[in-house]
């Protein structure tokens, strides 16, 4: 089965940058330019996710918050190009297992993403 | 006497054409601490404030040649002397000289003969102004430092995240031996170094400037920054 990434950012030239640096690592990218695409695009195999925290209409922090009702386990990584330390500290709060503050290393997104699908297949081998 | 700063470290500007006038408020001055600077003229006044910079200046109304009140418009109107407060000292003035001093933009008045109890209260509270409008003053600048810090992140980061990505794919795909690798790699490291700047900009909780071309001043991100200076600048 392939290893399916949700990327939401509202800069094509970031998604586009994403998608081809995930594809790359062997991962399948679905990419969304805001969060009502993104709501249309998730599926039950939509596990791991990295989202923007400045979207046009609905806000990253809300879209994670709606993502994480129905997917408790599902590895949500913020990444923003400008937050305060009391929009990081909500970040924990809205459901983010962690976040990026941009421009970010490729290899440090590589890394949450190969962890995130380590603690997937964790779960399902307990489940 | 309480004060809200080191007398010590204040210096007095005190003119007066009369000399004992002027010695009678150094006495009181200098025993509290004050460093004194003494002026007999209006002419010498305004070269000292705008050349010594004192904290405060203690000005006589009546003297012969410029008047103080002619100084103290002056001083008022120059940019290097304009913050510093002034206090007229004066015999028993006439209702009119007391609104001409006040409207030539003086903080306060004092009577001759000079009383020390009264003479320290008004110097400390003009002193004390001051440094509240200071403060004031950095904070309203902090305050716009902060707004542009976070317009600046937010504007520059995304451009810098999608030319990191970029660079970091094609090192990725690049042999070391190829000619183009240390040029990728010298974009990828100056990305990065940029990204630090813009991490210290995000983290700016106080405003300190540095002096730039020109004598204009920038504001010293690493030093207004919690994070403190990089790596990089620490060897510097």
């Amino acid at each position: 089965m392939t290893k399916k990434i949700l990327v939401v950012d509202d800069e094509e030239v970031i998604r586009d940058m994403l998608a081809k640096a995930f594809v790359t690592q062997g991962y399948e990218v679905i990419a969304a330019t805001d969060a009502e695409e993104a709501l249309a695009k998730i599926t039950p195999d939509t596990q791991v996710m990295f989202l923007d925290l400045k979207l046009p209409g609905m806000s990253g922090m809300d879209l994670c918050r709606k993502i994480r009702k129905d997917s408790p386990l599902a590895s949500i990584y913020a990444m923003t190009g400008y937050a305060s330390l009391f929009e990081l500290a909500d970040s924990r709060e809205a459901g983010f297992d962690d976040y990026f503050t941009k421009p970010v290393k490729l290899e440090m997104l590589f890394m949450a993403a190969q962890l995130a699908f380590e603690r997937l297949e964790l779960w399902e081998k307990k489940a | 006497m309480t004060s809200h700063f080191d007398t010590r470290s204040m210096t007095i500007l005190v003119v007066d054409d009369e000399k004992i006038s002027r010695l009678i408020i150094a006495q009181i001055l200098e025993a509290e601490g004050f460093l004194l600077v003494e002026a007999s003229s209006g002419e010498e006044c305004i070269e000292k404030a705008i050349n010594g910079q004192p904290d405060i200046i203690l000005l006589d109304i009546s003297m012969p040649g410029m008047s103080g009140i002619e100084v103290c418009r002056i001083l008022l109107a120059e940019q290097r002397t304009m913050q510093i407060p002034i206090i007229f000292v004066t015999g028993s003035p006439s209702d009119q000289v007391l609104q001409q001093a006040f409207e030539a933009g003086c903080s306060d008045y004092i009577g001759k003969p000079v009383e020390r109890i009264e003479l320290l209260v008004r110097v400390k509270s003009a002193l004390y102004q001051k440094v509240l409008l200071q403060k004031n003053f950095e904070r309203e600048k902090l305050t716009g430092v902060l707004e542009l810090a976070g317009a600046v992140c937010h504007e520059l980061n995304q451009p810098l995240h999608a030319v990191m990505g970029y660079s970091d794919i094609l090192l990725r795909n690049t042999s070391e031996k190829d000619p183009n690798y240390r040029y990728i790699r010298t974009i990828n490291e100056q990305i990065e170094r940029m990204g630090k700047i813009t991490a210290q900009l995000m983290n700016i909780t106080r405003y300190k400037a540095k002096e730039y071309l020109g004598g204009s001043n920038i504001v010293d991100i690493a030093k207004s920054s919690s994070e403190g200076p990089l790596e990089s600048q620490k060897i510097l």
